[in-house]
């Protein structure tokens, strides 16, 4: 039996793009018209039709409310975040609420969701290579940002499922892009990659050798990408044309519709000219029958000027990101170049200079993540493959734990499948439940991280608190599914989940959750903790008693001496006090002070003498 | 932060992997007898027809992909009851590959990361990754993608878990290990001191060209890599400037755990203590300090101003 055909979709914020392996070759699958790529557009046109790829934006100006672009920037968002807040101000079709505080498309009366728009474009994607293979297709790779959260991940599945497809795994653009550079190519290097694309930058460290890829650290920021470079250019026409004509351009959609296409294509042709024309000619009438025209310049110095900060944001972020992998500059050997918005001059020199090599050239920026994507679905189904990836989790995951803190079981760039366990215990006395919220995320505080998922443990022993123990167990498979377990270490018994899907809460709701359920919340086990921190207070405590005669005959002839004696006392006081209430982070606090003390009695005593 | 090595080491023997069959009849029958009776549904003698049924599965008979044998094969002798139901389950992996993962897994079981990746304590970094390269291309559950795995899909997860954070636990260790070489000092001349001085002094530039953030991650950057007294004084002090009072208290903390007595060190902690709005311990700082007898009157007096000053601002 032939081996299952296996397709590969980057599924971009602007276009999009599909690949499979063919003979043991990737190869980009043109569409009908001949285009490697397809506009990432669906809309409604008056008749009611679906319209997808390029005549979806064949018709954008002239139908600007219903047609949607960027439907990538809301997908897995919540309503009330910052990315949606900024897509309803400036895209020109209806963005509303929906039920799961999650976002919804108007177009022509008719409500969407976003992986029902994304659907409509893999629907395309999927026909696109049936077309070409003369068979049906029906599993697939699909690539998202590396900086995706799960809420983003699972929504570009469910998109996947609504189109038809089996999403055999979703893998990172950048790691895609890693594995197109390295297939067939015998190389043993370390290799960056800078992803700029239409909405999302993204930079990945990958190690590859031996037909492994091994991600070593992947970071990025999910709202920096082509379209803020598109926007900078707008922003310039508008603020010119108010300044001679007095009139605001973003009042009108259709004439922002057009600014917006005319501003990609001017970033575009900057890239290979010094300047260019841009000519709008009827762009808005004065409303007294007389039609004004937009007519200027724009060079590369000025669109260069206009976006320098956008590019030294990326570079921070590749500095970071080294940084935290714990790498020079000097250890990457070779930078691979991803997304459209590489091909700017100045985002190639940045990059140039930032990493001191220049970038691989071997690759074409706006296929090779498409084809990465096919190499991985092949070599997860072909028996002969010789490549595999080794991914990694693209966030921390951990449980909430008393106080409203996120603990951290496994650390975000870890490489799955993985599991790691960890013991809780309870806060409370005769507490007989524990609550168990899985989260995902960087910030200590638990409300500032993505919620997966939750679940009870129930049926613990009535004991004081600190004595019942639960073993919580994080699991992630290769191909990032997690599970949950906790078990009570004394009766055995456990409850488990695995997230399938986000559930959908905003901060508020996670806050209040955390209010609601403060009675059943775990803390990290800290019995031992406190024995040990009591064993190294009392050391430094007979150490200062001992001192202290002394030391009070030598300095209490002065003020100063009398205070210093003093608060030594208190500090002393103190501790004893802590050690006697078994307050473990009073007592840390207090060995501080006591330590100090310590040190400045040893000093007297030296000095003195000396 | 937990060692990684005490990670392995906690993890179960043998994965938890006991089926309900194979439980029991480990533990209720000798070794022998049990293996030939218990398993009798895919029985005794269908290793050879299993590769029938599944000839996707039957690959050349030699070495399977990633090249070459990296584990011995244990023989039927060596099996444990456990090991052998393991082997007898229908599953799409065929019995040569299924012994190479028993015999793995008995390795990590041993808990060493060197003899799981089958390097020694001379072996370099690159020797490392290319072992943990060719043993995750065996190993890594996508090897088995799509195929009916049973038991083994647990197995194979733990294995390569434990085979990953071994090459963690080795990799994170191999730079501090080999700096510490003589030879391979010489060999890079910048030692991590002077690295630390340099970044330390870029970090001093920007602080006083107004660029504050950009200091603090220069000193963060620095002490990462050595952390003296004095650094920590002046990174805690940037942090002050900068309002990050929590930071500049932990560099403050850590300066003082290092040169405890030392005068400046207390007033940066004391400094440090006020800006966290830590009043109390701020006093308690200057007054402990002031009472060492100093040569330099300048700090002294220096000292017991911040001493007035803190007492002044208390007291209004």
């Amino acid at each position: 039996m032939a081996t299952e055909k296996v397709i590969g979709i980057d599924l971009g914020t602007t276009n999009s793009c599909v690949a499979i392996v063919e003979d043991g070759t990737p190869v980009v699958i043109p569409n009908r018209g001949g285009y490697k790529t397809t506009p990432s557009m669906v809309a409604i046109a008056e008749n009611g039709k679906r319209l997808v790829g390029h005549i979806a934006k064949r018709q954008a100006i002239t139908n600007a409310e219903n047609t949607v672009f960027a439907a990538k920037r809301l997908i897995g968002r919540k309503w009330g975040s910052a990315a949606v807040r900024t897509s309803i101000e400036t895209m020109p079709f209806r963005i509303v609420e929906g039920p799961h505080d999650d976002v919804r498309i108007v177009l022509r009366d008719q409500v969407f969701s976003i992986p029902e728009i994304s659907a409509y474009i893999l629907q395309e994607m999927k026909m696109i290579a049936e077309e070409y293979l003369g068979e049906e297709v029906q599993k697939a790779v699909i690539t998202v940002p590396a900086y995706f959260n799960d809420g983003q991940r699972q929504a570009t599945k469910d998109a996947g499922r609504v189109s038809g497809l089996d999403v055999i795994r979703i893998i990172n653009e950048p790691t895609a892009a890693a594995l197109a550079y390295g297939f067939g190519r015998n190389v043993e290097r370390k290799v960056a990659v800078y992803d700029l694309g239409g909405g999302t930058f993204d930079i990945s460290i990958l190690e590859i050798g031996n037909g492994v890829f091994e991600v070593i650290s992947t970071a990025g920021d999910t709202f920096l990408g082509g379209e803020d470079f598109d926007r900078r250019v707008i922003d310039w026409l508008v603020f010119n044309f108010q300044r001679d004509n007095k009139i605001d351009l973003r009042k009108d959609k259709m004439a922002l519709q057009r600014l917006k296409d005319v501003a990609e294509k001017a970033k575009c042709e900057l890239s290979s000219v010094r300047e260019t024309e841009i000519n709008l000619p009827f762009i808005i009438s004065t409303g007294r029958n007389e039609a004004l025209h937009l007519q200027t310049t724009l060079t590369r110095d000025k669109l260069e000027e206009l976006t320098a900060d956008l590019v030294d944001r990326t570079i921070d972020i590749c500095a970071k990101t080294l940084e935290e992998a714990e790498l020079g500059k000097g250890d990457i050997e070779d930078v691979i170049l991803v997304g459209g918005m590489t091909r700017m001059p100045r985002v190639q020199q940045a990059v140039a200079e930032f990493f001191g090599l220049e970038p691989c050239k071997g690759v074409h920026p706006d296929e090779v993540v498409a084809l990465g994507a096919a190499i991985q679905g092949a070599a997860l189904v072909d028996e002969k493959s010789d490549i595999l990836l080794l991914d990694v989790t693209p966030h921390s995951l951990g449980i909430m734990i008393v106080g409203g803190y996120f603990h951290k079981l496994i650390e975000q760039n870890t490489t799955v499948p993985t599991s790691k366990s960890h013991v809780f215990t309870t806060v409370k006395d005769n507490q007989t439940s524990v609550k168990i919220l899985v989260l995902q995320g960087e910030s200590e505080r638990a409300e500032e991280n993505e919620l997966l998922g939750e679940f009870v443990l129930t049926g613990l022993r009535r004991a004081t608190r600190g004595e019942v123990e639960i073993e919580v167990t994080f699991h992630i498979s290769a191909d990032g599914i997690v599970s949950v377990k906790a078990r009570d270490l004394e009766t055995g018994q456990e409850q488990s989940i695995t997230v399938t899907a986000t559930s959908g809460l905003t901060e508020d709701e996670i806050r209040k959750m955390i209010d609601a359920n403060k009675d059943y919340m775990v803390e990290v086990r800290s019995g031992q903790e406190f024995e040990k921190a009591r064993h190294a207070a009392e050391r430094v405590l007979d150490e200062v008693e001992q001192l202290f005669p002394k030391v009070s005959e030598i300095i209490s002839g002065s003020d100063f001496g009398q205070d210093a004696v003093k608060k030594a006392r208190g500090v002393v006081e103190r501790a004893r006090a802590a050690i006697a209430a078994r307050d473990l982070p009073g007592l840390t606090e207090a060995t501080e002070a006591l330590t100090r003390t310590l040190n400045m009695f040893r000093g007297v005593v030296s000095k003195t003498r000396g | 932060m937990t060692p990684p090595r005490a990670a392995i080491a906690a993890m179960p023997a043998r994965p938890a992997v006991a089926s309900a069959p194979a439980g029991p009849a480990a533990a209720s029958a000798p070794a022998r007898p049990a293996a030939a009776s218990a398993p009798a549904r895919p029985a005794a003698g269908k290793p050879a027809p299993a590769s029938d049924d599944a000839p996707t599965t039957e690959r050349d008979p030699a070495p399977p992909r990633g090249g070459r044998a990296t584990v011995q094969v244990l023989d039927d002798g060596a099996l444990d009851a456990d090991e052998r139901a393991a082997l007898a389950e229908d599953v799409e992996i065929d019995v040569d590959d299924r012994r190479r993962i028993f015999a793995m897994e008995r390795r990590v079981a041993a808990g060493d990361p060197l003899a799981m990746l089958g390097v020694t304590d001379a072996s370099d970094k690159k020797a490392i990754k290319r072992a943990y390269f060719v043993l995750s291309k065996e190993f890594h559950p996508d090897r088995y993608y799509g195929k009916r795995l049973g038991t083994f899909a647990l197995r194979l997860a733990h294995l390569f878990d434990a085979l990953a954070k071994a090459y963690a636990t080795l990799t994170e260790d191999a730079p501090r290990r080999r700096g510490t070489t003589p030879s391979d000092a010489a060999s890079r001349p910048p030692s991590p001191a002077d690295y630390a001085a340099e970044l330390f002094d870029r970090a001093c530039q920007a602080e006083v060209s107004g660029d504050l953030a950009g200091a603090l991650r220069l000193f963060a950057s620095a002490l990462r890599v050595d952390a003296p007294a004095r650094y920590l004084r002046r990174a805690s002090r940037c942090a002050m400037a900068a309002g990050e009072a929590g930071l500049a208290l932990e560099y403050a903390r850590k300066a003082a755990t290092l040169e405890p007595s030392d005068p400046s060190t207390s007033r940066v902690l004391a400094a440090a203590f006020k800006a966290a709005g830590k009043l109390e311990q701020a006093e308690e700082v200057l007054v402990m300090a002031v009472m060492i007898p100093i040569e330099n009157d300048q700090l002294m007096h220096e000292l017991q101003a911040d001493l007035a000053d803190l007492r002044r601002r208390a007291g209004q």
